[in-house]
């Protein structure tokens, strides 16, 4: 309950200074493409932490290296002539899309797990009467 | 002072508590001896004692209780793993309300615009902007120069208000009043025979004669049953009854004329004129002379299509 409180006082602080940060037109692509990374590697966290994998070191890496990797390789995209952010979209959104999916599993796994569970209870509570 | 560091130093040493302490007030001492030499023996100790009350604060139990209970508190809680990750997530949101700002801010034109492209436009809206921009120095030019001349524009805008009255009352869009004429004009009752063409009926051509003849005596405005004759006005006959500006109108026909009214009515009068002419074919025709005519203005369209004035 407090982790959540603090989570939330920190995203509605970062939320009151964005509103009052402008991005040039220039660098919003950057932006988008490292708002994917970021978000990506949350909900990399998210599924890691479901399957007791989470890790803060490589959340913490993840978060900041994906979105300096990506900003970069837009950079040179951009420097080459190549529509390189299409390429970071397409890999990112995926991954965002395999996370959800992973996480969507284990949520489900778990319930049938609970309800499988309940059901051998009974079961057992009614042979032994 | 070399007596009293000796002490302390051997102070320090019987207390084999903590090496690093030890080696901490060691070294301050040493600071002390080397910048404070100077230094009075009773500053000296006063800043001992304080540091001893500031020791004292940080070992006392109440502190340490606190202490232990905000570790406590979080670890219990996680607090380091929630605060990095509300970090993160504080960058993360950061970015993202911007990024969702300014693009919402950019105007959709700029949109899905590539970046040569926007060079492009930009360097069109510049030649553009420089071109309006001259322009607009020329006029501002202009606008001096009439404003210097201030004087003799207002004469120029009065002799200019002068002549729209002028030609407003010669094009027909305003009322009028004025001394002038009536002729009344109706059927003849000398109406026999159906087949025959009669003259004794006002025809178009007799009404396009009167106005013609006003015309000739100096008439400055003319209306035919209310419908003001203007330039491109049109008298013929459609059927039983006779158009005028498009509007048809019928017998007892009323001719009003704005001028000179001795000038009119003499001209109309005079011998084997028209008034003489239409008598004779007929037509019941009379003529009076009016203080005080009224001529409405002209109430139709006049949309010009194909006339446009040659510029010089």
């Amino acid at each position: 309950m407090v982790g959540i409180l603090i989570v939330l006082a920190f995203v509605v602080v970062g939320v009151l200074i964005g509103l009052n940060v402008a991005v040039p037109y220039i660098y919003t692509q950057y932006i988008a493409v490292a708002i994917l990374a970021c978000l990506d590697s949350v909900f990399g966290a998210f599924t890691a932490n479901i399957e007791k994998k989470f890790r803060m070191n490589i959340f913490l890496s993840g978060f900041f290296g994906n979105a300096l990797i990506a900003i970069f390789l837009v950079f040179i995209g951009n420097k080459l002539n190549v529509d390189m952010y299409l390429a970071a979209v397409i890999v990112f959104t995926g991954r965002l899309l395999n996370n959800f999916t992973a996480i969507r599993r284990n949520l489900l796994q778990k319930r049938s797990n609970d309800d499988k569970n309940k059901e051998i209870k009974e079961e057992v509570v009614n042979s032994e009467k | 002072m070399p007596k009293n560091k000796n002490n302390d130093l051997t102070n320090v040493k019987t207390n084999t508590e903590n090496d690093v302490k030890k080696n901490k007030t060691i070294n301050k001492e040493n600071k002390v001896t080397e910048n404070v030499v100077k230094k009075e023996n009773s500053k000296d100790t006063n800043k001992e004692a304080k540091k001893e009350e500031n020791k004292s604060f940080f070992k006392s139990e109440k502190y340490l209780k606190f202490k232990a209970k905000v570790k406590n508190f979080m670890e219990k809680n996680s607090v380091a793993t929630y605060s990095t990750i509300g970090i993160t997530l504080f960058f993360l949101s950061i970015i993202l309300t911007a990024q969702v700002k300014s693009i919402s801010n950019t105007e959709e034109v700029l949109q899905g615009k590539r970046e040569e492209q926007l060079a492009n436009d930009y360097v069109n809206l510049q030649r553009e902007y420089d071109d309006l921009k001259s322009k607009y120095e020329e006029n501002q030019k202009v606008v001096e120069e009439y404003q210097t001349n201030a004087a003799s524009n207002d004469s120029l805008i009065a002799s200019m208000k002068t002549q729209i009255s002028q030609l407003s009352i010669l094009a027909g869009s305003t009322d009028l009043t004025g001394e002038g004429i009536i002729i009344t004009l109706n059927d003849g009752e000398s109406v026999k025979d159906p087949e025959e063409r009669s003259d004794a009926i006002v025809h178009d051509s007799d009404l396009i004669t009167v106005v013609n003849e006003l015309k000739v005596a100096g008439a400055e405005a003319i209306s035919v049953n209310d419908q003001r004759i203007i330039s491109t006005s049109a008298i013929r006959c459609v059927g039983p009854v006779i158009q005028v500006n498009e509007k048809k109108v019928a017998a007892p026909f009323e001719i009003k004329a704005i001028g000179n009214a001795q000038y009119l009515e003499s001209a109309m009068n005079i011998k084997n004129g028209v008034v003489d002419m239409l008598k004779q074919y007929g037509v019941d025709i009379s003529v009076r002379r009016e203080d005080n005519i009224e001529i409405k203005k002209f109430d139709g369209t006049r949309e010009l299509k194909y006339s446009i004035p040659k510029e010089d």
